[in-house]
């Protein structure tokens, strides 16, 4: 009822595809979309949400478009990332105004009960404007919940928030998930999503790059060949050893006093360096991960 | 007709400190007219319509509208904050037409009402300027009311826009070449004025004024229809 399916959906701004040809099929809990800043998740999100009409393709909800039929938003809760909500309203008046919107039985209560949920109920007297960024962020939480949606939808969830309000937050998606509703989120930190989502999909320059749970995911990211700059008291000797190791792929003189060492397995080479430097006398003094941005990582993603 | 929307609109424009700018166009301009009253012997009906078609439909009315539109529907679409509105079932034209609606009501107030009373303190009722300024009101805030939520829809910081258009077009351009007055709003609102005052004074109204009222209507259902189409598609932020 509350599956999200994505059918080869593109979204092209004039020449400029912001998503290309994406196939999604998300389930009940917690989904984590992942990907660098500028990959087209909130494209993405924009799109699953109706927002946007998607240049080819189709967005369905329990079956039903997300276009084209504004009634589909009872069955939507949608926390956008910008910060400019109408911050004359109290918190209450706001979530309260979402509830009246959603035209839901009971306003009053329901609006009560989502306060509670983010735990905002000691200031949802206060207006808006002088809210901190974590307690804005839940109160947009509250205001999407109100209606009790099938479908949660959270564009960078997590921005601003201290690790206490973090795991709050995390702890209320989760427990929301738990009741059999679906929710997405993107961020583009893999350690946030991996906290909580059962499920990620990782979008990489507007395509879909890998899906999985977040063991695969993890394994995709780690397991790739990491590249390294080693300088050491003996090169050419460290870079024999090396060679024999079956966790190094490769090794390379730079110059006269660096080594390029590129291998499979980050674990094991993390042991394998010390054990034989400490070995044959070789004393390391660098070694420095050249390639450990996010960027690479999701760009090695896209290329297998 | 949205009740949410309207009564969110009307804590927008009146719940906060903007409140007091938009008050003081027309107390300004009910202040001015007994001022004029008390410092002319003789005040004629045709000094009383050009003051409130210099200084009412020339500046208050459209200042008033701007503040109005700007708040409502221009910073909405600017800073995103609209998109807590398209995310409930709620049509796109609906959304627009309530906030037009409210826009539509503080001009009301606040320009053509004060119109009609600084109409009667300058002339005491004769030769209905008076309610000439009340319906002139009402036709030039319609017309700007479309305009300024058209201009929202074609660019990313539409107030300076907004302002633009009034100083530019409005108030140099519509004066200096003639043809202009067919797509005025001012001088729609001057032609309403003439028509209604039927004042003989400095001949024609610039513009037939059935056309006026027309062009006026048009102008505010194009504004409304453009900005729900450009409501058909918003993303979230700019990624």
């Amino acid at each position: 009822m509350s599956d999200l399916q994505l059918t080869d959906v593109s979204r092209r701004y004039g020449n400029v595809v912001a998503v290309a040809g994406v196939t999604m099929h998300i389930e009940p809990g917690i989904t984590g979309l992942l990907g660098p800043n500028g990959a087209g998740k909130s494209t993405l999100l924009s799109l699953m949400a109706g927002l946007l009409p998607p240049s080819t393709g189709t967005v369905t909800i329990g079956g039903r478009p997300t276009r084209g039929n504004v009634e589909i938003y009872s069955q939507i809760g949608l926390v956008p990332v910008q910060e400019s909500l109408y911050d004359f309203l109290t918190g209450e008046q706001f979530v309260r105004l979402n509830a009246d919107l959603q035209r839901i039985p009971q306003p009053d209560a329901a609006t009560k009960h989502a306060i509670g949920l983010v735990d905002m109920a000691a200031a949802a007297d206060r207006k808006i404007s002088t809210y901190s960024k974590g307690m804005k962020q839940r109160i947009k939480v509250a205001s999407a919940l109100v209606h009790g949606p099938q479908v949660l939808l959270l564009d960078e969830p997590f921005n601003g928030m201290d690790p206490i309000q973090r795991r709050h937050m995390m702890g209320l998606l989760t427990s929301f998930a738990e009741s059999g509703r679906t929710i997405v989120f993107s961020s583009h930190i893999l350690e946030e999503v991996e906290q909580i989502a059962r499920q990620i999909e990782v979008v990489v320059a507007g395509r879909h790059a890998a899906s999985g749970d977040f063991a695969e995911i993890r394994r995709l990211m780690t397991d790739r060949p990491n590249q390294y700059l080693v300088r050491s008291s003996d090169d050419r000797r460290l870079a024999t050893l090396l060679l024999a190791e079956p966790s190094v792929r490769g090794a390379r003189l730079r110059g006269t006093n660096a080594l390029e060492v590129e291998a499979d397995d980050l674990g094991r080479f993390a042991q394998v360096v010390p054990r034989l430097a400490r070995e044959h006398g070789i004393r390391i003094i660098e070694l420095t991960p050249t390639d450990e941005s996010l960027e690479s990582v999701f760009s090695y993603l896209v290329n297998t | 007709m949205n009740i949410p929307i309207l009564r969110l609109a009307l804590r927008s424009l009146f719940g906060r400190g903007r409140v007091w700018l938009l008050l003081a166009l027309p107390v300004v301009l009910v202040v001015l007219s007994i001022l004029l009253r008390l410092a002319s012997t003789g005040g004629t009906p045709a000094g009383a319509q050009d003051f409130l078609q210099v200084f009412g439909i020339g500046i208050v009315v459209p200042l008033v509208t701007m503040l109005a539109t700007t708040t409502l529907i221009n910073s909405e679409f600017d800073d995103g904050s609209i998109i807590y509105l398209l995310s409930k079932p709620v049509s796109r034209v609906t959304i627009i037409a309530s906030k037009a609606l409210v826009v539509l009501a503080a001009a009301t107030v606040c320009g053509a009402v004060p119109m009609f009373v600084a109409g009667l303190v300058l002339t005491g009722g004769s030769g209905g300027v008076a309610p000439a300024g009340l319906v002139a009101g009402l036709v030039a805030a319609a017309a700007y009311v479309g305009i300024f939520i058209g201009l929202a829809t074609v660019m990313k910081r539409s107030v300076l826009g907004c302002l633009l258009y009034w100083l530019i077009w409005e108030s140099t351009i519509s004066s200096l070449i003639s043809p202009v007055k067919w797509l005025s709003a001012r001088a729609w609102g001057d032609s309403v004025m003439q028509a209604v005052a039927s004042i003989i004074g400095d001949g024609r109204p610039p513009v037939p004024s059935p056309y006026a009222v027309l062009a006026a209507v048009v102008a505010l259902a194009a504004g409304v229809v453009l900005a729900g189409r450009r409501l058909a598609a918003m993303t979230l932020s700019e990624d």
